[in-house]
């Protein structure tokens, strides 16, 4: 092998992104087969049986006061018709906790993508702005929100502008700095050609920079979402009753660990799934970019 | 190279030799956790009561301090500790994951250290329909189910929020809500400060909220000569608190462990019923009344969707405690 050899096995294209998760579930089982021979009733690394229950736990209809549906135990996937005979104000955890999430996520998201595309753009264009955000800002990215976490709920209370804000207060400085960044990328040369063709300031601002430096802005965003998503799941520990990672802190408490690697891996699929779609829309909605 | 490599080898044998030199006496951990009934567990590290008695029975006992204190439960509950403090409702989640829960010393219960905070001016009728702080299937939990009975409400009626325990008395104490369950200092602070009043404290419901220190079951049928060190250096440091010449040093000890000053800890001994009679303790722990609470408790989880398996027990083993009325009043 070469240093950069294309590599285009057919088949050792599918199976070698495998190994590694082939590699971690082995070891997973590995540990769960020592640790139930041990002590079968073992909780803390729950072999498959456990996590099934774990799977009826988080997906089980339950009526609205959270206890389990009389119907459930006959009741299967395929049979969705059924729903009429659900309980009134029926609840299902994960989606209830999903739907929790995501709120928030995207709420706080939304709001420091705005702050930060708005201030970012604005620094990146007029060095008047520059000057005066720019201390600020970078001296700010240095703050640990989480530590931010009990200040923010004494300002702003056990509702939810605390969590929104502390998913706000993650990302939007990183955010802020880095779409200046990629709006001082913008070739001086785009911006002089601009306005010796007639154009005025705002659309050089808004149709040259800001239109040009979108798909990368957007793709800034898209990483941006790791963090908040951290934050997320620390700031619903704060006062909650609903949202996924309230419910890992509130299972913890019975060490229902086969509940919360569910929640886990649920957090990594919303997240592989979200990073997907923002990707394929960049490629999508901006063909014109030598960003893809 | 060869140098690099011939390092390379000298340092791992180092590092898988490392671990023998100490193997001279076997060794022990108990998690502890701060909390005031079990700082006398902090007081026998600090005076070197827990290493004596460890001398005595040939091996070495560690005290783990935990910060957080579930993070202790959970360490137990996965079989990494011989030993941790909690009470008894967290008592029956690793027995339920079968590690046997067995119950060495009964450390204290809550009398009057648990209650339920109100802004002031409302009662116990005005929680309907309201929200209410607290960490759920913990000891508040448990503590404002009690409350809602007593007062002939259900806990349909109360919006309940789930926070930490500590954290649901500094959000009573800046103003986020009406109602909250909590434990001191939070309690006494709401009260001194003029911010609320207690509604109804553990008082009303004596030896329900329980402190124990829960040894691992198989490892104390292997091997009881660390439960007998940790029981005795217990008492040792029950002696050093009843006894007068000793208390003020004791208590002095145990505040600065515990991050506050001497003045607010003997205000948390208040609300603590510490079994300092070993008498006492015994006759506690072959009571039917712990059986009944046991139970109690458990049904509580089990409605809370907390415990599933209700074959989950926590025994109570009193052989270590030492000889009636060593310990005089």
């Amino acid at each position: 092998m070469r240093v950069r050899e294309q590599f285009r096995h057919a088949w050792g294209l599918w199976l070698l992104p495998l190994v590694p998760f082939v590699l971690v579930i082995a070891l997973y089982a590995k540990g769960s087969v020592d640790r139930h021979l041990e002590n079968p009733k073992d909780k803390m690394m729950p072999n498959l049986v456990q996590l099934t229950e774990g799977l009826d736990y988080i997906l089980q209809v339950r009526d609205k006061n959270g206890y389990r549906w009389e119907g459930w135990n006959d009741f299967h996937v395929w049979q969705i018709h059924r729903v009429r005979e659900f309980p009134e104000g029926f609840r299902i955890l994960l989606l209830e906790d999903s739907w929790a999430s995501l709120k928030r996520l995207f709420a706080g998201l939304a709001l420091s993508s705005v702050t930060a595309v708005v201030v970012g753009v604005h620094m990146g264009a007029f060095p008047v702005i520059e000057v005066l955000m720019f201390r600020f800002i970078s001296f700010f990215s240095f703050l640990p929100p989480l530590a931010l976490l009990p200040l923010v709920f004494i300002y702003l209370g056990t509702q939810e502008e605390a969590k929104v804000a502390i998913v706000f207060l993650g990302t939007v400085f990183d955010l802020t700095q880095n779409i200046y960044l990629r709006v001082l990328e913008v070739p001086e040369r785009y911006v002089f050609q601009s306005y010796a063709q007639g154009a005025s300031t705002l659309e050089v601002v808004y149709k040259i920079c800001l239109r040009l430096k979108l798909p990368p802005i957007l793709d800034t965003i898209r990483l941006a979402m790791r963090p908040a998503w951290v934050y997320l799941i620390a700031a619903e520990l704060i006062a909650a009753e609903a949202g996924l990672g309230y419910r890992i802190s509130l299972v913890q408490r019975s060490l229902r660990v086969d509940v919360i690697l569910w929640y886990i891996l649920f957090i990594a699929v919303l997240g592989f799934l979200f990073d997907v779609l923002i990707r394929w829309f960049i490629k999508r909605a901006f063909p014109w970019s030598k960003y893809n | 190279m060869t140098r690099v490599f011939r390092l390379a080898c000298v340092l791992f044998l180092i590092v898988g030799l490392a671990p023998s030199w100490g193997a001279g006496k076997p060794s022990f951990t108990v998690g502890v956790s701060i909390w005031t009934g079990w700082m006398p567990f902090y007081l026998m590290e600090a005076k070197g009561l827990l290493a004596k008695r460890a001398e005595a029975e040939g091996i070495t006992v560690k005290l783990q301090k935990f910060k957080d204190y579930l993070a202790s439960v959970q360490a137990f509950a996965s079989g990494s500790l011989d030993a941790c403090t909690m009470t008894i409702m967290d008592a029956l989640q690793p027995a339920a994951g079968g590690i046997q829960s067995r119950a060495v010393v009964v450390n204290d219960f809550s009398a009057g250290g648990d209650g339920v905070l109100a802004k002031k001016g409302l009662t116990m009728k005005d929680i309907k329909g309201k929200e209410v702080l607290l960490e759920q299937g913990s000891v508040s939990h448990y503590l404002l189910i009690k409350a809602l009975e007593a007062n002939g409400l259900t806990e349909g009626q109360v919006v309940i929020k789930n926070i930490g325990g500590d954290d649901a008395g500094k959000a009573f104490l800046t103003g986020q809500c009406d109602f909250a369950v909590t434990w001191n200092p939070h309690l006494y602070t709401a009260v001194e400060g003029g911010k609320g009043e207690i509604l109804f404290t553990s008082k009303s419901i004596p030896g329900e909220i329980i402190d124990l220190l829960i040894w691992n079951g198989k490892k104390l049928d292997r091997d009881p000569r660390p439960a007998r060190a940790v029981v005795l250096a217990w008492y040792d440091a029950m002696e050093m608190i009843v006894n007068p010449r000793t208390r003020e040093e004791a208590i002095k000890i145990m505040s600065s462990e515990a991050g506050t000053t001497p003045d607010d800890f003997k205000k948390m001994l208040g609300g603590t019923d510490i079994f300092t009679d070993p008498k006492r303790a015994v006759d506690f722990m072959k009571s039917d009344q712990i059986k009944k609470t046991v139970e109690s408790v458990k049904l509580f989880l089990n409605k809370h969707d907390k415990l599933d398996d209700m074959s989950a027990e926590v025994k109570f083993d009193p052989s270590f405690v030492p000889g009636q009325g060593a310990v005089s009043k």
